[in-house]
């Protein structure tokens, strides 16, 4: 039983940093139905860009965020405007996958050429700290990091909710046509949808950074979870992406606990079939109007 | 800005277009567009004209053209030593090719004739793999000799001249996996589909990580046996030969094509165009959709499983590494890379896009490190560029050309509201 309880929290801690990860990605698909494969590889550049500031400069791989995020806004922006915009004319979705999963590619190739294919890890000082909380042991980074996610991921739901671009968002995401017909200007939305997602990915990656040892490639194992996640919730549903991650983290870390680390991951994929036959369009999705 | 006026002059197109039915093949229309577009038009024309000749042809010459096609794909191993002093490497370079290509072809069915994104294709190539290697003896061998068991030789496998027979069980064990795995998701939305599909290949690698007692875990299943043909008084077994496992490739292939050009040019071809279109009015015409889907999606998964059987005799080892979904080798994204920037929906695009994606980063593998960078720059560029593929099929490429008017019809904008 303690095992258990101690498993769950873990699993909602690493939850949140989940979700963090996957509300770019849902926010992304929800505004111009983009399956951003290149995610996973923006937390991983995350990771190294906080690893290089910490060990180069010593800023806290966790206020790095407050530099990190801004920067890869900008390099997210840039991205949309180079490739994403280019391609949403006449293709498909096949296609806006492709091209991020080559952006992916790219950016892997870069963090190889610069970093080496070895494992990294941020340590900062508190990293191996932990505090006993009623018997149960939780490790400070992984508090850190869910608070946070949970600070970010409310920043933006209050984006959403209350300003005039979050307005337009919500209004591209539940109908682009309609609200192109008000006056929204689809191509920033998406530009700065864009961007924004990319950020969030990068301050999860911060986290993610101290965590977790990273190198080029993980960005692989990430993105897989990542898209189960969003699909589970609802592909453009933010609440649902967070609630699918906290899910998932926790039966992830029972499994892991309970039964055995390497069928962890198995589990986020028979959840997520299971779930989808019974309810195709997701836990918080929207039914599409006339889809068979 | 400018891709307003970019909508308005290909919109403009499209009216004339429409009031001239009889041009639609659009070869003569005064050349429009970007700079890009004006630049490479000499070379979109040629592409294009060739592809209707030979569709012109009466039929023995186009049996002739075909099989001039074949013949030079099987002389290709005995002219690389003419060609290149490394010729033993290159041979193998091309088996590679044959196995993407078959895949391609494979893939080809579910994402351009019936318009179904599957990213996890990677797992029935893992199933045939793997249905081969097990059934072959090959996995018990594997097992013993990691537990180092004294008398692990005599699991040798011997089960060489069931070859033939095993290629067909595997190739029913994917069919029948395709079905149960399509049944329940193939009523997915798209999106939702590719994920869904994306979590089978990472199950099925999953599963054959963590079931030691059969698969050996990540040590992977070695020693498996090479095909041998007995029949008679020929002996020949395929051993660590290449060309011959190539020839073996190429006749799949042809096989494959054949069957492939009969099923698309049947009432099937047609149901699946019309599901790829607009699938609401392709069921409201009675077109049996979830079966055709179905079907379209087994065929995929059979093919695969060939590609894995000869692709696991032929390397004799196999382990859940070689079918992770991002692999570089065969993985899912990178055959649909293949479909997709050779054309979809065609027959000659996926094996230019096979032979285009296998052959480059093993020419520039000198570069090293930065291969992949500059992979998937190119990858980038040429799908901003040449959105449709290299070679796209004519309907599919007039299905993109024509975007702009099926946006505005009944049905497109019966989706938009929703």
């Amino acid at each position: 039983m303690h095992l258990l309880v101690q498993a769950v929290i873990l699993g909602i801690l690493i939850g949140g940093v989940y979700a963090l990860m996957a509300s770019g990605l849902t926010l992304v698909f929800g505004i111009m139905r983009v399956i951003n494969v290149a995610q996973g590889a923006m937390v991983i550049l995350g990771a190294y860009l906080s690893y290089t500031l910490f060990s180069s400069v010593g800023i806290d791989p966790l206020l790095s965020i407050l530099l990190i995020a801004p920067v890869m806004f900008a390099l997210g922006v840039g991205i949309h405007r180079v490739f994403i915009r280019a391609l949403r004319a006449e293709s498909g979705e096949e296609m806006s996958l492709l091209v991020t999963w080559a952006t992916a590619l790219a950016i892997e190739g870069v963090l190889s050429v610069t970093y080496t294919t070895n494992l990294r890890s941020t340590i900062p000082g508190y990293a191996q700290r932990s505090w006993i909380i009623l018997g149960y042991r939780v490790a400070e980074v992984r508090v850190f990091g869910f608070v946070i996610s949970v600070v970010i991921l409310s920043a933006l739901s209050l984006l959403l909710a209350r300003t005039r671009f979050g307005r337009s968002v919500r209004a591209t995401v539940q109908n682009p046509t309609s609200a192109k017909l008000l006056g929204v200007d689809a191509d920033r939305v998406s530009a700065l949808g864009f961007g924004i997602g990319i950020s969030t990915a990068a301050a999860a990656g911060a986290v993610f950074g101290i965590i977790y040892p990273f190198n080029p490639g993980s960005h692989y194992d990430l993105i897989s979870r990542l898209l189960s996640i969003v699909v589970l919730g609802g592909l453009g549903s933010l609440g649902g992406a967070v609630v699918a991650a906290l899910l998932l983290g926790v039966g992830e870390s029972v499994v892991a606990v309970m039964i055995s680390p390497s069928w962890s991951s198995f589990v986020f994929f028979i959840v997520l079939i299971v779930i989808l036959v019974f309810r195709p369009q997701g836990l918080f999705g929207v039914r599409e109007r006339g889809a068979l | 800005m400018s891709s307003d006026a970019e909508d308005r002059t290909r919109s403009q197109a499209e009216v004339t277009q429409e009031a001239t039915p009889g041009s639609t093949r659009q070869e003569g229309r005064p050349i429009q567009g970007s700079a890009w577009k004006r630049l490479t038009w000499p070379a979109r024309r040629v592409l294009r004209t060739a592809g209707d000749r030979y569709d012109r042809m009466a039929k023995p010459a186009r049996l002739g053209v075909s099989a001039g096609m074949v013949v030079l794909a099987a002389a290709v191993p005995v002219l690389l030593p003419y060609v290149t002093a490394d010729s033993g490497y290159w041979t193998s370079v091309a088996t590679k090719i044959g196995i993407a290509a078959l895949l391609a072809l494979g893939l080809n069915v579910v994402v351009g004739f019936a318009g179904l994104l599957d990213l996890g294709y990677v797992a029935f190539f893992a199933v045939g793999a793997y249905t081969f290697a097990l059934l072959s003896g090959a996995g018990r061998y594997a097992i013993a000799i990691s537990r180092s068991q004294p008398n692990a030789f005599k699991l040798l496998p011997t089960w060489h001249m069931y070859f033939w027979l095993l290629l067909f069980v595997a190739l029913l064990v994917a069919l029948i996996a395709g079905v149960v795995l399509g049944t329940p998701t193939l009523r997915l939305r798209g999106d939702y589909l590719a994920i869904v599909t994306l979590g089978f290949g990472e199950i099925v690698r999953i599963t054959a990580t963590n079931l030691n007692s059969l698969t050996d875990g990540s040590q992977g299943v070695n020693q498996i046996p090479h095909p041998a043909i007995n029949v008679g008084s020929v002996h020949y077994n395929f051993g660590l030969n290449n060309e011959a496992y190539y020839w073996l490739l190429l006749a799949v292939i042809v096989i494959w094509i054949f069957l492939l050009r009969r099923v698309n040019d049947s009432r099937i071809g047609r149901a699946w165009a019309a599901i790829r279109e607009d699938e609401l009015a392709a069921a409201s015409m009675g077109i049996p959709t979830i079966q055709m889907k179905l079907l379209a999606f087994a065929m995929g998964a059979a093919v695969a499983s060939l590609g894995g059987v000869i692709y696991a005799s032929q390397i004799g080892f196999i382990s859940p590494d070689s079918f992770q979904l991002f692999s570089s080798d065969f993985g899912s994204v990178i055959i649909l890379a293949m479909v997709v920037l050779g054309g979809m929906g065609g027959i000659a695009g996926p094996i230019v896009g096979a032979a285009l994606i296998i052959f480059l980063p093993e020419r520039f593998r000198f570069v090293g490190d930065a291969r992949f960078l500059i992979f998937g720059g190119v990858l980038v560029l040429v799908m901003v560029l040449r959105p449709q593929g290299i070679l796209p099929s004519r309907r599919r490429a007039a299905e993109l050309e024509g975007g702009e008017v099926r946006e505005t019809s009944v049905f497109e904008a019966r989706q938009a509201g929703s």
